[in-house]
């Protein structure tokens, strides 16, 4: 009954923003009064001392994120944590700074040396990094009003195939891989734009992102976390980062009784099975050759293919499109003057200036493109390679990469846990064994 | 014979690989930070800036004066 409330609170965000939206765009504005197209509502940037408000606040939390996954083991805490966040940085803060798109203005900042990246967008970039490293992904748990979102809509989860699942983890790195490409071009901050929860927190927002939105809302009911998981290029970072982290989550942190309940209560497939026999190192070894033989065939069939492709993605670019439109106009001069060129004048500015302009873009995309085409090419061997992996437990353990730190686990598992002192349940097969020597 | 506390190898270079990343990633951050100059707050979209009216960046610059000759045609 509170899932489906909560449910219920989650879908009404969507619809009012997209009867705003429709409304909005359903009609032409009046021609006979001066009325205007409302702008739409974006977070106004903090100054002065909020902008450490909002800093403190993110630390804050991920700390106690970090305290309740990892020593409290609670999902009731975590969720009203997880709760404090979407109101806060999702529909107070209407969704900007975020630490998702902060990844662009740090990819700017590299490529642009005159560029100061602003001290929150900073932060939001590596605070989260930070806490990855030491307590995994307690960011996605409790911090990101995104997840949470999705989080909240989950009803009934599915498992999605193996088969399926393996491509749409490459999706991620692909995003993160052009959304940098576009950001450090200056072209644009494609993350920011594509956003689908930035117009439900402003209940304001292109009809079209609204819609998709809605749509990977839909599919949270059934999927948990589908932008999490496919979709998000800051996830990428996290994920890399969390490998590395000091303390992860542990399903039980006494004896696993091998009930397989944490994987099945697990809706993100981040629990991983014992290891049931030894793998075939000779079977092993001759992928790994395979694998590795086809690598540079991949980045190399990628990297020309994103070489082929930098004329168009170029032309995306708002500089490269107004100098193909001024040369057109100086070629084939039309009868009135296009408003391109009119704004172009009015900035005391040449057609030369923009020819200029736009060809130092396409020369950017001309070393940008195969790049990111040959990151595409690595990502799909390095994908085909996970599969390699070798596993040494015997238990059911969170994989450290893709367990989001949501603490489902923990109330699925059957096994006492010695943090929360849990009465022991009536099984005789989890009984903690006798101590070897013990007295009588 | 191994002692059971010691880190196995793959500990101690995921141990060895945060303690390098960490100050590579605070340091790179806050060199990127600590540049002289103004920085845009809103990825140099001023339309929908707070503070646009006051910025004091090209973009921002230009976005004023366009703005200007359209309120001074009337639009």
């Amino acid at each position: 009954m509170r899932r489906a409330g909560a449910a219920f609170l989650c879908l009404v965000a969507p619809l009012v923003a997209f009867g705003q939206t429709a409304d909005q765009h359903s009609q032409p504005p009046p021609q006979f009064t001066d009325y205007r197209i409302p702008i739409e509502r974006a977070a106004a940037p903090r100054d002065g001392s909020f902008q450490y408000v909002d800093l403190a606040l993110l630390a804050c939390l991920l700390v106690l994120t970090a305290w309740i996954v990892l020593k409290r083991r609670s999902r009731k805490e975590l969720r009203i944590v997880s709760l404090f966040a979407l109101g806060y940085f999702g529909f107070y803060r209407l969704g900007c700074v975020c630490s998702i798109g902060s990844i662009q203005n740090v990819a700017y900042a590299i490529a642009h040396s005159d560029y100061r990246l602003p001290l929150t967008v900073a932060g939001f970039f590596v605070l989260p990094l930070l806490a990855a490293l030491f307590f995994g992904r307690v960011f996605c748990g409790g911090v990101c009003p995104m997840g949470a979102m999705q989080d909240l809509l989950l009803v009934k989860p599915i498992r999605i195939p193996a088969s399926w699942r393996a491509p749409l983890e490459a999706a991620p790195y692909v995003y993160l891989g052009a959304a940098i490409l576009f950001a450090s071009t200056g072209s644009a901050f494609a993350i920011c734009e594509y956003d689908p929860f930035v117009g439900f927190f402003r209940m304001h927002g292109h009809f079209l992102m609204i819609l998709f939105g809605s749509a990977i809302l839909a599919v949270s009911l059934f999927i948990g976390r589908p932008y999490c998981r496919f979709l998000c290029p800051y996830g990428v970072l996290l994920r890399w980062a969390s490998v590395f982290a000091k303390y992860s989550v542990s399903v039980t942190p006494q004896e696993c009784v091998q009930c397989h309940m944490c994987a099945d209560a697990c809706p993100f497939e981040a629990i991983q099975p014992p290891a049931i026999a030894k793998q075939d190192r000779t079977e092993i070894r001759r992928r790994l050759t395979r694998t590795l033989a086809v690598t540079p065939i991949l980045i190399a069939l990628f990297a020309f293919a994103g070489w082929r492709m930098s004329p168009m993605m170029a032309s995306w670019d708002l500089r490269v499109h107004r100098a193909h439109v001024l040369r057109d106009a100086e070629m084939h001069p039309p009868k009135v003057k296009t408003v391109l060129a009119d704004a172009w004048d009015r900035h005391r500015k040449t057609t030369q200036d923009a020819y200029v302009e736009g060809s130092a873009v396409e020369h950017e995309f001309a070393i940008g493109a195969p790049i990111l085409g040959a990151w595409i090419g690595l990502v799909f061997a390095l994908k085909s390679l996970s599969n390699l992996r070798r596993r040494g437990s015997n238990d059911y353990e969170a994989d450290s990469s893709s367990c989001l730190s949501c603490a489902r686990c923990y109330s699925a598992c059957p096994v006492p846990h010695r943090e929360y002192a849990l009465p022991p349940l009536p099984m005789a097969s989890i009984e903690p064994p006798e101590p070897v020597g013990g007295a009588v | 014979m191994k002692d059971p506390s010691e880190p196995s190898r793959r500990q101690f270079l995921r141990s060895a690989i945060r303690w390098v990343a960490l100050p590579v990633l605070v340091g790179s951050v806050g060199k990127m930070t600590a540049r002289k100059g103004e920085s845009c707050v809103n990825q140099t979209i001023c339309r929908t800036c707070g503070i646009a009216e006051t910025c004091g960046l090209p973009q921002a610059l230009s976005y004023r004066d366009v703005i200007k000759r359209e309120d001074g045609r009337g639009r």
